[in-house]
C-alpha cells in the first residue's frame, strides 16, 4: 500500500466516519436494549422461549438484522458521482491516481466498516448476557459475525455499484432496497425456493441451513466456507463492476 | 510548435444534441501565460476537463507535456506534472484546512513546504477550520494554495480569481507572472478581461464550442484595429470583406469593421466609395472579445 492509497483510505474514512459512528451507536444500543430488556420481553411473550431462541429471534432474524441490512446498504453510498453533485469530483479526479484505485480505497474502508458492524452483536451479546444472568456462546456469535460480514458485503457492494451508476444522494439506497425486496420475493417462489441458499438473508441467520440447529437456535460445526465464499465473490463482482463503470464514465 | 506544453487537435465533444466543443485545435507553449476566454457555457471548462481526463472527447486528440490525454495511464502521468484549480473550487467540506493540505501533499513529490507555509500565512487561512466553514473567497484561496504549493510544469486554473478580494487578485496575478518567469506554463480561464490583459502572453477565445481566436496579446495589440466609416447613403458590407476582417457591423449609414489586417486597404475602399468620415483606432481585448462573441443585432 502506497502513501497515496493510505491517503485515499483516510479520505474514505473521513467521508463516512460520522454516519458510521451513528450506525455503531444505533446497533450497539439496540443489541444492549434487547439483552437488558430480555426478561420483560420474554414475560410479555405468549410462547416460552429459551435465551438463545430469544436472542436469535430478536437479533439474528429480527430487528437487529433488519437494521444491519439497512445500514450496510447505506454504507455503500458515496463515490465520484455523488462527489460530482457536491462539486468535489474535479479536485479528486485531478489527483494523480487511477479511478480504480479511488474505487478500491473506498471499497476497502466500506467493507471494513461493514465487518465492524457485523461483529457488534458478536462482541456485545457474550459481554452483556452475564448482566442478566445468561450466557451466549462466543463461538456462535463470531460465526454469525462472519455470516453477517459476507451478507452485508453483498448489500454494501450492491449500493456501491448503484452509486456508480445513479446520481442522487439516496437514490442508490432506495433502488437497492427495492431490488432487495424484489430479489427476496423472487427467491421465495418455486422453483427458486428449492434452493434456500439463494436467500442470503436466510444464509445469514441460518434458517434451513445445514449449519443451523433449529431446536437449539444455535450454529453447529465450522463456519460454512462455501456460502461465505460465494457471497464474497458476488460482492467482489459488484465492486469490480463499480470500478469499471467509474473508469468509463465522463465527469463533466 | 516545438515542445508545446498543451497540444489540442480537432477536439470535439458532443453531449446528446449539444456540441460543447467543436473541432478545437490550439497549442500552448512552455513558460507562457495563456488566457482562455469565453462566455459561460462556451466550452472552456469542458476543454479543460478533456485535457485532465475527466471527460472523453467524442473525437480529436490532445496531449499535455507529450502525454496523450485520452490514455488513462498517460493521463495519470501528466496529472503528476499539472496543478489544477477547478471552476467550482469544490474541496472536501469535512476536512480541516490542515487535513486537506496533508491529504493533497501525499500525492505529489514536487510539494514545496516553504511555499505552503508562506501561502497559508499570506492567505490568512485558519489551519484548524473545516472547509465547510470557510467563505467562498477563503475556499478559492485554499484551492490556489493546493495548486501553488507545488512546482508543476503546467498550472491549469479555471476562473482562479472568482470570489477573491482585489488585494488577493493582485497577489495572485503577480504570483502567476512569477511562476511563468520560473518556467511554469499557465493556462487559465477568466471572465475578467482586464486581469487577462495584464498578465497573459497569449489569448484563446472560444464561443459556442468553436475557437474564434488564437493569438498573442502582442499581435492583438499591434494588428487589431477598428475602422469606422460614415457614408451619405447605405453602405454595402460585401465591399469590405477582405482577409483579416473579423466582424462587420452596419448601423444606419455607419459601418464598423474589426480587422486584424488590411486596415489601410479598408480605409482606401471606404474613401473610394465616398466615405464622409473615417476613423481607425486600436482596440482593447474587451472590444475584441465583445465583437467576436456578441451576435449581430
Amino acid at each position: 500500500m502506497t502513501l497515496c492509497d493510505l491517503a485515499l483510505c483516510q479520505k474514505a474514512w473521513k467521508e463516512s466516519r460520522v454516519r458510521f459512528a451513528i450506525m455503531v451507536l444505533a446497533l450497539a444500543w439496540i443489541c444492549a436494549a434487547i439483552v437488558l430488556l430480555q426478561r420483560i420481553a420474554s414475560a410479555r411473550s405468549d410462547e416460552s422461549m429459551s435465551y438463545a431462541q430469544f436472542i436469535w429471534k430478536a437479533v439474528y432474524r429480527g430487528a437487529v438484522r433488519d437494521l444491519f441490512t439497512i445500514l450496510a446498504m447505506l454504507l455503500g453510498l458515496g463515490g465520484l458521482l455523488q462527489e460530482q453533485a457536491k462539486g468535489t469530483a474535479g479536485f479528486t479526479l485531478a489527483l494523480p491516481v487511477s479511478r480504480k484505485r479511488m474505487v478500491a480505497a473506498r471499497a476497502v474502508v466500506g467493507l471494513a466498516e461493514v465487518a465492524f458492524l457485523s461483529f457488534i452483536p458478536a462482541i456485545l451479546l457474550p459481554l452483556l448476557s452475564p448482566l442478566v444472568n445468561e450466557s451466549y456462546p462466543l463461538g456462535a456469535a463470531l460465526t454469525f459475525g462472519v455470516l453477517w460480514t459476507a451478507g452485508g458485503s453483498i448489500l454494501f457492494a450492491a449500493t456501491f455499484l448503484l452509486s456508480a451508476v445513479l446520481a442522487g444522494e439516496y437514490t442508490p439506497w432506495i433502488v437497492c432496497t427495492a431490488s432487495l425486496v424484489a430479489y427476496m420475493l423472487l427467491v421465495s417462489l418455486w422453483p427458486l425456493s428449492l434452493l434456500p441458499s439463494l436467500n442470503f438473508l436466510q444464509v445469514m441467520n441460518g434458517v434451513g441451513m445445514p449449519w443451523f440447529r433449529e431446536a437449539k437456535y444455535a450454529l453447529v460445526g465450522p463456519a460454512p466456507i462455501l456460502p461465505i465464499a460465494v457471497m464474497g465473490l458476488a460482492a467482489a463482482f459488484f465492486i469490480w463492476a463499480a470500478g469499471a463503470v467509474t473508469e468509463s464514465r465522463d465527469f463533466s | 510548435m516545438k515542445g508545446a506544453v498543451i497540444q489540442v487537435s480537432h477536439l470535439t465533444k458532443i453531449y446528446g444534441q449539444v456540441e460543447a466543443v467543436r473541432d478545437v485545435s490550439f497549442e500552448v507553449g512552455p513558460s507562457r501565460i495563456t488566457g482562455f476566454l469565453g462566455r459561460n457555457g462556451a466550452g472552456k471548462s469542458t476543454t479543460i476537463k478533456i485535457l485532465l481526463g475527466m471527460v472523453r472527447p467524442t473525437s480529436g486528440t490532445g496531449s499535455i507535456l507529450g502525454h496523450p490525454v485520452t490514455d488513462p495511464r498517460e493521463n495519470l502521468l501528466l496529472r503528476r506534472r499539472v496543478a489544477y484549480v477547478g471552476e467550482d473550487k469544490g474541496l472536501y467540506a469535512y476536512m480541516t484546512v490542515a487535513e486537506l493540505i496533508r491529504f493533497t501533499r501525499s500525492f505529489y513529490g514536487d510539494w514545496r513546504p516553504e511555499v505552503e507555509r508562506r501561502l497559508l500565512r499570506g492567505f490568512q487561512l485558519p489551519a484548524n477550520r473545516r472547509v465547510k466553514a470557510l467563505s467562498k473567497g477563503m475556499r478559492t484561496k485554499l484551492a490556489l494554495l493546493l495548486a501553488l504549493a507545488r512546482n508543476p510544469d503546467l498550472l491549469i486554473l479555471d476562473e482562479p480569481t472568482e470570489g477573491l478580494d482585489p488585494v488577493s487578485i493582485e497577489e495572485l496575478l503577480q504570483t502567476l507572472a512569477g511562476r511563468a518567469a520560473e518556467g511554469t506554463a499557465v493556462f487559465f480561464s477568466s471572465h475578467q478581461l482586464n486581469e487577462v490583459e495584464r498578465i497573459a502572453d497569449d489569448i484563446l477565445l472560444i464561443d459556442q464550442g468553436r475557437l474564434l481566436l488564437d493569438i498573442s496579446l502582442e499581435d492583438l495589440r499591434e494588428n487589431y484595429r477598428r475602422v469606422t466609416l460614415g457614408f451619405d447613403g447605405q453602405p454595402r458590407e460585401e465591399d469590405f470583406r477582405l482577409p483579416g476582417v473579423a466582424r462587420i457591423r452596419a448601423a444606419g449609414r455607419q459601418l464598423s469593421l474589426l480587422t486584424s489586417a488590411n486596415a489601410e486597404a479598408l480605409v482606401d475602399i471606404g474613401r473610394g466609395l465616398g466615405a464622409v468620415s473615417v476613423d481607425v483606432a486600436a482596440v482593447s481585448l474587451r472590444e475584441v472579445f465583445l465583437e467576436m462573441v456578441q451576435e449581430p443585432k
